[in-house]
């Protein structure tokens, strides 16, 4: 069971750039966010950094190990890394994605769209349910970018991501960046998504950057957060109200100040917005 | 329905099988472009992690080259473990086979220092072990002893030294290294957080490597007559995690 104190505020994606200034200037940030995956199962050095920023600043832990809609069994090996991992370091929250990264020991390290079926639904909801008892706690689900369609599909992937949090019991993080990619990619309306979310399960923001590849949006993590996404995130916190909200950035990554910057304007949102939330 | 999907879905990015094409939704993109979205993110997640681990083989072959074996690499080598950071391990094997390189004979022993350096950096500790009661043991309880190196530990041959062209190319482009220095015989492990690349006489090492083959002390004992120096010093050294009867 966690039992850290809930947090707030804007948080930061804690990437290797940015250990030792992190380390060296404590900077005023209200938690961190770790890609758990890059500790586990590792020593030495790696090991350290996480135990250092566990005893500064409360953790979140994001995975894509679970890859909770696959057909495989669920890997026990890493469950066990990841509950042990948990047990030492305490996160705040743990979370993973509504995705599959691979099938039949070949892993694509990437996140791969479920099709929008009541199969589908049944069957991740109950590898989520299957993941939270044997972890002990419950997870955070959250959406992905996709660029591509399944024919089988039979409803929206709003209606699915609702669904799935309801079949599953688990929570949600919603990706607000992820939201106005997949949105673009598949022409659909980012506010009615917004509309279907179960408020009562949203318990963390997600902000990045796209890459705007003409025909498509690519989520890549690696520029500044666009305009945007900066107004379905106001949409959004004027509809659900203020949720811990994390900036991430992966590629090209900037001096921390930048992150610091995108996280400032995050926080603004939270304050103004919040208010009309009911 | 869905394991079969995915199945596809796999074949269609890993070994460009057509048959997933005809379960995408075209209406908005072709099925295709869809498909070489993934894999083209799906290749380039590969080869970011690759340029991670191998940056001296870069450094030597120049980055057009490297990402270009690497991508041939990748095609032929799907990622068999969900922690990305085991992916490359085989690369050395892959360029002994690669002929384009045939050239740069000591190619893949830098690449094999390069993956071992990786494994070093990223590899658990074991709890400590009390060797203390080795001091009591008799002969015969010596001699049934099976040692285990260090989980860090890489032990590795080359004809070339190796040690001496990775040192070279850290960032920039070395200076030459005189490739006529002999065989090099290295220990590649860690210590806490500190990494460390050994040279090692060719007697210690064949110790080593008799140690690592699983044989007993007392199977090593008869085969290398500086047996017990070498057991001291390796002793002394923390090369072995634990022994067990
Ligand atoms: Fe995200």
């Amino acid at each position: 069971m966690i039992t850290r104190d809930p947090i707030s505020g804007v948080g930061i994606g804690l990437r290797a750039e940015h250990y030792e200034y992190v380390k060296r200037e404590r900077p005023s940030i209200p938690w961190f966010e770790v890609l758990i995956d890059n500790y586990l199962g590792h020593g030495g050095q790696i090991q350290r950094h996480l135990q250092d920023f566990s005893e500064l600043y409360p953790l979140t832990f994001h995975g894509v190990g679970m890859s909770l809609g696959s057909c495989d069994p669920l890997n026990k090996t890493y469950l066990d890394l990841l509950k042990q991992a948990i047990q030492t370091y305490q996160p705040v929250l743990v979370s993973d994605h509504l995705c599959w990264t691979g099938f039949q020991h070949e892993y694509v390290h990437d996140l791969l769209p479920m099709p929008y079926t009541e199969e589908a639904a049944h069957h991740v909801a109950d590898r989520i349910k299957q993941a939270q008892d044997y972890l002990g706690t419950q997870i955070l689900l959250e959406n992905v970018s996709s660029y591509m369609q399944y024919q089988i599909s039979d409803m929206s992937e709003a209606e699915f991501v609702a669904y799935v949090c309801v079949l599953a019991d688990c929570h949600l993080l919603l990706d607000i960046n992820n939201i106005y990619v997949s949105a673009f990619n598949h022409r659909f309306d980012a506010n009615e998504y917004l509309s279907l979310m179960p408020t009562d399960r949203i318990q963390e923001f997600h902000l990045a950057g796209y890459e705007d590849q003409d025909d498509h949006l690519l989520d890549t993590h690696g520029q500044a957060i666009h305009p945007p996404v900066w107004e379905l995130f106001k949409d959004a916190i004027k509809r659900f109200g203020a949720r811990p909200t994390l900036i991430e950035w992966d590629n090209n990554v900037p001096e921390f100040s930048v992150l610091q910057q995108e996280a400032g304007k995050a926080e603004l949102i939270l304050d103004q917005e919040q208010h009309y939330a009911a | 329905m869905l394991p079969e999907l995915q199945k596809q879905f796999m074949n269609g990015l890993l070994r460009k099988d057509a048959l997933i094409l005809k379960q995408l939704d075209s209406q908005i993109r072709d099925s295709q472009q869809q498909l070489n979205i993934y894999r083209n993110s799906y290749r380039g997640g590969l080869l970011k992690a690759m340029k991670d681990i191998y940056p001296v083989t870069e450094q030597l072959l120049g980055e057009t080259f490297f990402e270009a074996m690497c991508l041939r690499y990748i095609e032929q080598t799907p990622c068999q473990s969900f922690d990305i950071n085991q992916y490359g391990a085989n690369f050395s094997k892959f360029t002994d086979a690669f002929s384009p390189v045939k050239a740069l004979i000591y190619l893949p022993d830098v690449i094999r220092l390069e993956w071992a350096w990786h494994h070093a950096y990223q590899a658990t500790e074991p709890p400590e072990h009390d060797f203390s009661p080795l001091l009591n043991f008799d002969e015969t309880q010596l001699a049934s002893l099976y040692f285990s190196l260090q989980p860090s530990m890489t032990l590795l041959a080359s004809p070339y030294p190796v040690d001496l062209i990775w040192s070279a190319n850290q960032i920039t482009e070395g200076e030459s290294v005189n490739l006529d220095a002999g065989p090099h015989h290295l220990v590649i492990w860690r210590t806490g957080l500190n990494s460390h690349i050994d040279t090692v006489d060719l007697e210690f090492f064949n110790f080593l490597i008799f140690i690592q083959n699983h044989h007993t002390l007392g199977v090593i004992q008869e085969n290398d007559p500086q047996f017990e120096e070498h057991l001291a010093i390796g002793l002394q050294r923390g090369y072995f995690s634990h022994y067990h009867f």
